[in-house]
């Protein structure tokens, strides 16, 4: 990173908590400035964090009954200076009601470094940066996990890209859930595993009442091939699995085959007419 | 002869002392400790504003004349860390037009529909504004390598409230690869008759690490 660059750091991205109705949780999470030779002045806000559509867009605006959890937190530090080099813990208090739903709750510390203003003033684009630690509750009760695997696609023709697996998978629930999928790749006569990423295999978590598009290639795909491929997709009680023989090869190459198979075609109907020809003749 | 015997079982002996003495030696001076790292995780995150095409980081305002064409202002998006899944990237702007600081006239954003900057050289009515769109290399105007589903579209419209992801060449990659940077380069038309001022807009930029890497 660049000395002169205002560079801020949070120390958890993501964490996920349990709580319970009537409970008063702290928790904390650190803030850097990572920059050697600037201070910073910061600001903490705590907005809702959701999701919008199957590409899982950052929403921080928008309410809905997964968010109440903003109204329940306060930080002890919601702005401040941060020194060069300096690294500050933020403490949190989350105020659980009595009447809290079960379930999943989300929001987001946005961490805001504020402008030089002495500058602003002669910015055309003055810039904002923000870093999101985003938190994700689970409120103790009746929660329900339920997953439904919309989608389980897998690429026949793959012409000058990697083998590509996609899927569309439905959180019906009311808490996060985390879907693990797993590819695996064989020759076309033979069970000898080509590759495979079980050992780390990709993990989505799922926030309730959405559906995630998701897609995953095999990257080390050579450039011309025919193999077997499995895609397998496993959350809560729900499971896909799904295989396909799939063809790997450059455009060119695909357009060559069928130019032969076409070629192949014309010269046995061509070879055909010359022999009616030769008959009704004879 | 008897001399250099008694050398060479001298020296034997004390070879074999040093030996024998070697591994408690050893022992003694490095023993054994249990060392524990607590490695925690962490995103870091910069944005710095620059003139695009140039290697030197500078304050982002450019002086144009009426009735021309900019697509030199950038800012370079940088995530870093230890952080594996990646992070997503979101734009927005505090309004979608650039605002006048002494007069209150605005330089528009261009359309939702539009997919180009308006041609320069025309009135106010006929045409102004300002978009923004996502490249691979600090670079301006036509020589930039267009990133994200921007397809067909050279130039978008300026996002406001919740902001843009900003996507990596492939689509549905939510997460873009980590130490990857990124430039929002922005081109900006103003009009003949446009009124002198300094024309202003805060953009921030948010990054929310991702509970996906797939």
């Amino acid at each position: 990173m660049d000395d002169e660059v205002v560079s801020i750091g949070v120390s958890k991205g993501i964490e996920k908590i349990e709580l319970s109705p009537g409970e008063v949780y702290s928790g904390e999470f650190d803030i850097l400035n990572l920059s050697k030779t600037k201070s910073v002045s910061f600001a903490v806000k705590i907005s809702p964090y959701s999701v919008d559509d199957e590409t899982y867009d950052a929403n921080f605006y928008d309410r809905d009954d997964y968010n109440q959890i903003v109204d329940w937190t306060t930080v002890d530090t919601p702005s401040g200076e941060l020194m060069e080099n300096e690294r500050k813990t933020i403490s949190y208090q989350i105020v659980v009601p009595e009447t809290a739903p079960a379930g999943g709750q989300y929001l987001s510390f946005l961490v805001e470094v504020k402008n030089d203003e002495s500058k602003e003033k002669t910015l055309s684009l003055s810039t904002k940066s923000r870093v999101a630690s985003i938190l994700y509750a689970s409120v103790a009760g009746e929660t329900v996990e339920e997953i439904e695997i919309l989608e389980n696609n897998i690429n026949i023709f793959n012409l000058d890209h990697p083998v590509e697996v996609s899927s569309l998978v439905e959180n019906k629930g009311n808490i996060h859930t985390p879907a693990e999928y797993i590819l695996r790749v064989y020759p076309l006569f033979s069970n000898q595993e080509i590759y495979s990423n079980e050992e780390t295999p990709v993990e989505n978590t799922l926030l309730p009442e959405t559906v995630l598009f998701s897609k995953k290639t095999w990257d080390e795909t050579p450039r011309l091939g025919v193999f077997r491929v499995v895609q397998e997709i496993s959350a809560a009680d729900s499971y896909s699995s799904r295989e396909r023989i799939v063809v790997a090869c450059p455009g060119w190459f695909l357009f060559l085959c069928l130019l032969f198979v076409f070629s192949l075609i014309f010269w046995f109907i061509m070879r055909v007419r010359e022999r009616k020809n030769i008959i009704k003749n004879y | 002869m008897v001399k250099s015997s008694k050398i060479i079982a001298t020296l034997g002996v004390a070879a074999g002392l040093g030996i024998a003495l070697l591994p408690l030696a050893s022992h003694a001076v490095t023993g054994e400790e249990e060392v524990q790292v607590e490695v925690n995780e962490v995103f870091n995150f910069s944005v710095e504003s620059f003139k695009a095409a140039s290697t030197t980081a500078e304050i982002n305002k450019v002086a144009m004349d009426r009735g021309t064409t900019n697509e030199e202002l950038e800012h370079r998006i940088k995530a870093d860390g230890n952080y594996s899944a990646g992070y997503v990237l979101t734009m927005s702007a505090d309004h979608s037009y650039l605002l006048g600081e002494a007069t209150s006239k605005q330089i528009p954003s261009i359309s939702s529909t539009a997919t180009a900057l308006p041609t320069a050289g025309t009135v106010q009515a006929n045409g102004h504004g300002w978009g923004y769109r996502v490249t691979d290399t600090a670079a301006s105007g036509s020589s930039a390598t267009l990133l994200g589903d921007y397809s067909g579209k050279d130039y978008n419209d300026i996002p406001t409230g919740n902001g843009d992801t900003l996507r990596a060449a492939d689509t549905a990659a939510r997460s873009a690869s980590f130490d990857e940077t990124k430039y929002v380069n922005f081109g900006i038309v103003t009009a003949t008759d446009e009124v002198a001022d300094t024309y202003k807009a805060t953009i921030t930029y948010t990054a929310t690490p991702t509970a996906y890497n797939g």
